[in-house]
């Protein structure tokens, strides 16, 4: 018989029995079953004890705990995948059944990237669709709640994009967004509404070489400049300056010729601003020389100069007043009539003498750097004047010329028109100062010895030019007579030694030379040998009774320090002074120390021969003798012999006589009747 | 001081032109009277007034106004158009 399977009854008193030992076990979700199935078997049939649905409370509540632990773990995996609507659902139950205030959090944040990520999205699709007023709309909205940085500059950039330009701008006013994106839109807007220097100026901040963008900003630098030019034309003195700031503060001029050329016409307003202003000193400070040369701007400094040295007399330097003199006077044979031209050229001097009447020691430098200028302009102007120059060429001094670039025109000029300088010297004079050698020949006027030396290694390339080469003469000749006055006598030597070789019978330069050389006051041995030297060498290559002259001087000189100081003895000191005088037999001063050294020599010698008693000899040099210094010293010394013999100091009489005949025959033969030979025979006749 | 500022006379003004206008500024004393007197003789000089003329005119038009060149380039656009021909550059987009 087949057993007959029976379902075991349970008792609702054995579920809370069992439910409740789960409970001590803290098997909460097991407890919390058995606890739901007594519930439902006992039907109010046995009582609750407090306790027990205190159990039961607790245990529902860890059973919640448990599952929404569950489930937000369950969550966290769906937000990985990006499912982030289920993760939110499934959060929600996790909140429903704890009421967790953290996860109310994370839904929150959840909701509102979801929301944040809808927005983005859209306003993704709005661009891609080319539709930028829509997105820059979008993002307004948004941002009316929410300051998001990002969200202002892509809206910026919205407004760039759909022709908003002047909200962009207003948007990128506050200089949040810094991105190179911004910066250019910034500028776009700022460009496309007109405002090109406030678009380059932030366009100065973006580092790019792309060409579409060099392009761009070359375009909108042109704009600028145009729209500059504009301002100019409308109020030329007025808006020079600010121009000027604003060109230089977007440091154009060394990328756009326009900008450089818009700069200097602002400098030239500016000029005449101060001049009408008559702010004299400004100008002069300015020192404003266009290349090439602006003859109102050259005007203006000219009579700018005049004013500042006739009111600054002694305090200006040097170098002031070499500017007046080649802004003056280029100015005055620019543009100044032949009328007019002499009085001006009279109250220029007047002044420059002035100033060297306070400053004797610059006088010669400053006379002769005006003479040489007038000199150069007054040939150059005659020119001008018989046609044979061409009038559009500026007529400048040449320390203007090589400013302003016009020495090349010049020189040209010097060199076709040659047969209208009179003097061949004065030609090749001219022509170096307008030559490539210019610029060392005026360092070396401007007394800068060590700049013009450097330069000389510069025309090393064009020592073949006779005009170079010319210069380069003059220049080692100042150098050398620099270092002559600054007792470098090495360095002197050589520079003057190398000028000597190519002066190429420059009569000019040689008589410079001499000059310089033949200095009267001066008596250092050291310099008088190197003058000496050259001198030397000139008369050699290129003898004249000049350098003869100076060569003899200079000679004399020399010897005379050299035996004063006791480094020449007095035979040496005949022997040169001889050959000086044989160069110039008319040197006075020559003769003269030759004379006395002659008789010098003489009285030495005639000393020599009383020491070593060889009256002999002694009475025949003072027979011939043409100097009365040497006879009377011969004479004292017989003066002596007689004083001896008559007090008969002599150890053998006879031997004194002997001795007083002797002397009584030189005596006789140099001056039978001086007082001595007299009394000589005297005591003779008395002996005999 | 510029003699022709301190009595408010042209280049071409004649001495009796000075003499008036002399008589003008020591009325309305914005300079002094050495000053004024100074100016009037420096301009009654005819030699004096040679270089005062030279020094204190210069014509600035040519700086104000300048010529231009020829300009064989071609026409350059208004500044309008060159502005509404500018085009946005997408190169520093991301």
């Amino acid at each position: 018989m087949k057993k007959k399977s029976k379902k075991k009854i349970q008792r609702p008193e054995d579920v809370l029995k069992r439910a409740e030992k789960l409970f001590k076990k803290k098997s909460f979700q097991a407890a919390q079953r058995e606890y739901e199935k007594f519930k439902k078997l006992n039907k109010n049939k046995v009582r609750i004890s407090e306790e027990v649905v205190e159990h039961m409370a607790v245990c529902r509540r860890e059973t919640a705990v448990i599952r929404a632990g569950e489930l937000a773990k369950k969550a966290r995996r769906l937000l990985k995948k990006g499912q982030q609507h289920q993760a939110i659902q499934i959060f929600e139950q996790a909140f429903k059944l704890t009421g967790d205030r953290k996860l109310l959090e994370t839904i929150s944040k959840l909701r509102a990237d979801s929301a944040d990520k809808d927005f983005i999205d859209s306003v993704n699709q709005a661009e891609a669709a080319g539709n930028f007023s829509k997105a820059a709309e979008m993002l307004g909205r948004r941002l009316e709640t929410c300051a998001d940085k990002s969200l202002l500059c892509r809206r910026a950039r919205c407004l760039v994009k759909s022709g908003q330009w002047q909200q962009a701008a207003a948007v990128y006013a506050d200089g949040h967004c810094t991105e190179t994106a911004d910066l250019y839109a910034h500028g776009f807007a700022l460009a496309k509404e007109g405002r090109f220097f406030d678009c380059l100026t932030v366009w100065q901040r973006i580092q790019s070489e792309h060409p579409a963008f060099t392009r761009q900003k070359e375009a909108v630098v042109s704009l600028f400049l145009q729209e500059a030019e504009a301002e100019l034309e409308k109020e030329p003195l007025q808006n020079a300056d600010d121009i000027i700031s604003r060109v230089q503060s977007l440091a154009l001029h060394g990328d756009f010729s326009s900008a450089a050329e818009l700069l200097n016409r602002c400098h030239l307003l500016k000029l005449a601003k101060l001049w009408q202003g008559n702010r004299i000193d400004e100008i002069v400070k300015r020192d404003v020389i266009t290349k090439p040369l602006n003859i109102t701007v050259l005007a203006i400094q000219a009579r700018a100069a005049f004013l500042h040295v006739e009111a600054g007399g002694s305090k200006l330097a040097v170098g002031t007043i070499r500017k007046f003199i080649d802004l003056w006077l280029s100015s005055l044979f620019v543009s100044g009539t032949e009328t007019v031209r002499e009085p001006l050229v009279k109250a220029g001097l007047e002044l420059v003498k002035k100033y060297v009447g306070y400053h004797p020691d610059s006088g010669g430098q400053l006379l002769r750097q005006w003479e040489k200028n007038v000199k150069l302009l007054s040939i150059l102007d005659k020119l001008r004047a018989t046609g044979k120059i061409d009038k559009s060429i500026l007529l400048l001094t040449p320390a203007l010329a090589l400013r302003t670039g016009t020495c090349r025109d010049i020189l040209l000029l010097i060199v076709e028109n040659k047969e209208a300088f009179s003097d061949e010297q004065f030609f090749l004079n001219a022509a170096a100062w307008y030559s490539k050698g210019a610029a060392a020949l005026l360092m070396a006027e401007n007394h800068d010895y060590e700049g013009a030396f450097t330069y000389l290694d510069k025309l090393d390339k064009d020592k073949n030019d006779p005009f170079v080469a010319h210069a380069v003469t003059m220049v080692r000749v100042a150098c050398g007579l620099n270092a002559l006055s600054c007792q470098d006598f090495k360095k002197a030597q050589t520079l003057l030694a190398t000028a000597v070789e190519s002066l190429d019978g420059s009569e000019w330069l040689l008589e410079q030379l001499v000059a310089e050389l033949d200095i009267e006051e001066d008596w250092d041995a050291e310099r008088l040998n190197v003058c000496a030297d050259i001198l030397t060498l000139l008369q050699k290559k290129y003898p004249s009774d000049n350098v003869a002259a100076a060569l003899c001087r200079v000679m004399t000189r020399r010897a005379v320090e050299l035996f004063n100081t006791g480094k020449m003895n007095i035979r040496v000191l005949v022997k040169t002074l001889v050959t000086a005088s044989a160069l110039n037999p008319d040197d006075e001063i020559t003769k003269y120390h030759l004379d006395g050294a002659k008789c010098n020599l003489e009285i030495a010698e005639l000393n020599k021969y009383i020491d070593r008693f060889k009256l002999s000899a002694a009475g025949r040099l003072a027979a011939d003798t043409q100097y009365s210094e040497v006879r009377e010293i011969f004479f004292n010394m017989i003066g002596q012999i007689c004083d001896e013999a008559e007090q008969e100091s002599f150890s053998r009489a006879d031997a004194g006589m002997v001795l007083v005949q002797k002397f009584l025959k030189h005596a006789k033969s140099v001056d039978p009747l001086h007082p001595v030979t007299l009394r000589l025979e005297t005591i003779a006749e008395k002996n005999r | 001081m510029n003699p022709y500022e301190i009595l408010a006379v042209h280049s071409d003004a004649t001495p009796h032109d000075i003499v008036q206008a002399a008589a003008l500024a020591l009325r309305t004393r914005k300079y002094s009277a050495t000053e004024i007197a100074e100016a009037r003789m420096q301009l009654m000089n005819p030699e004096k007034r040679i270089i005062l003329d030279f020094i204190y005119h210069v014509d600035i038009s040519p700086l104000l106004h300048p010529g231009k060149g020829t300009d064989t380039s071609e026409p350059t656009l208004s500044v309008t158009e060159a502005t509404e021909r500018l085009e946005y550059l997408s190169v520093f987009e991301s």
